[in-house]
């Protein structure tokens, strides 16, 4: 899985630590999604479109095998 | 709702720290009182140490991100104990298996028949926790806990 969160925050001039207080998580979390390591829930992922003002699909973009 | 979460990661710390403390000071009474310890005690206080030592450590992680505002705990860390516990509870069924069958062959060996039971009970647990703290700190810097 690859993510744009690192491009649209600092799009937005937001660090992770901003982020992850938006969206309720530590920072090491955000930290591993940027990473494309961690799969967020369904909740996470609709939080994070909703802090970066984009779609889930625009955030996270999953490859196939 | 935010506060109560905030209440509830303080809660959580200073129950943690207290713990802590609490095992380390029952410890240091347990090895004052008696008579000197021999290896196998020496062996399991050390690994206690060890323990609470990686317990401060996961403390004093949820402490700096509840410090900077964050949530001690959130839905990735929680899945990272929750896999490093599910492990752990198979370690723990297999090693008290185990265990017995060590313990006699060493106990035959040593001709110390002591260490059969209690010691093996300690120890059993006491693996079981190093186990799930050397779990837990791999899980954390791998970050895929699927």
């Amino acid at each position: 899985m690859k993510t744009r969160i690192k491009e649209l925050r600092a799009r937005y001039n937001m660090t992770q630590e901003d982020l992850a207080r938006k969206v309720g998580v530590r920072r090491e979390t955000i930290l591993f999604l940027e990473k494309g390591k961690y799969n967020p829930s369904l909740k996470l992922a609709h939080d994070i479109a909703k802090a970066l003002k984009a779609k889930i699909e625009e955030i996270f973009i999953f490859e196939e095998d | 709702m935010k506060s109560k979460g905030r209440s509830e990661d303080r809660l959580k710390i200073i129950s943690g720290v207290a713990l802590a403390v609490m095992v380390i000071a029952g410890l240091v009474v347990y090895l004052m009182m008696g008579v000197p310890p021999d290896l196998s005690e020496i062996t399991l206080s050390l690994t206690v140490v060890i323990v609470v030592v990686l317990a401060f450590v996961v403390i004093n992680k949820r402490f700096k991100a509840y410090k900077a505002g964050l949530p001690a705990e959130d839905e990735m860390s929680k899945k990272i104990f929750q896999k490093a516990g599910y492990y752990s509870w198979f370690f723990a069924i297999y090693a008290a298996l185990i265990s017995r069958f060590i313990g006699e062959e060493v106990a035959e060996r040593t001709g110390d028949w002591s260490i059969v039971g209690t010691y093996m009970t300690v120890a059993v647990i006491l693996g079981s926790a190093l186990f799930f703290f050397v779990l837990y700190f791999w899980f954390s810097r791998k970050g895929n806990v699927e």
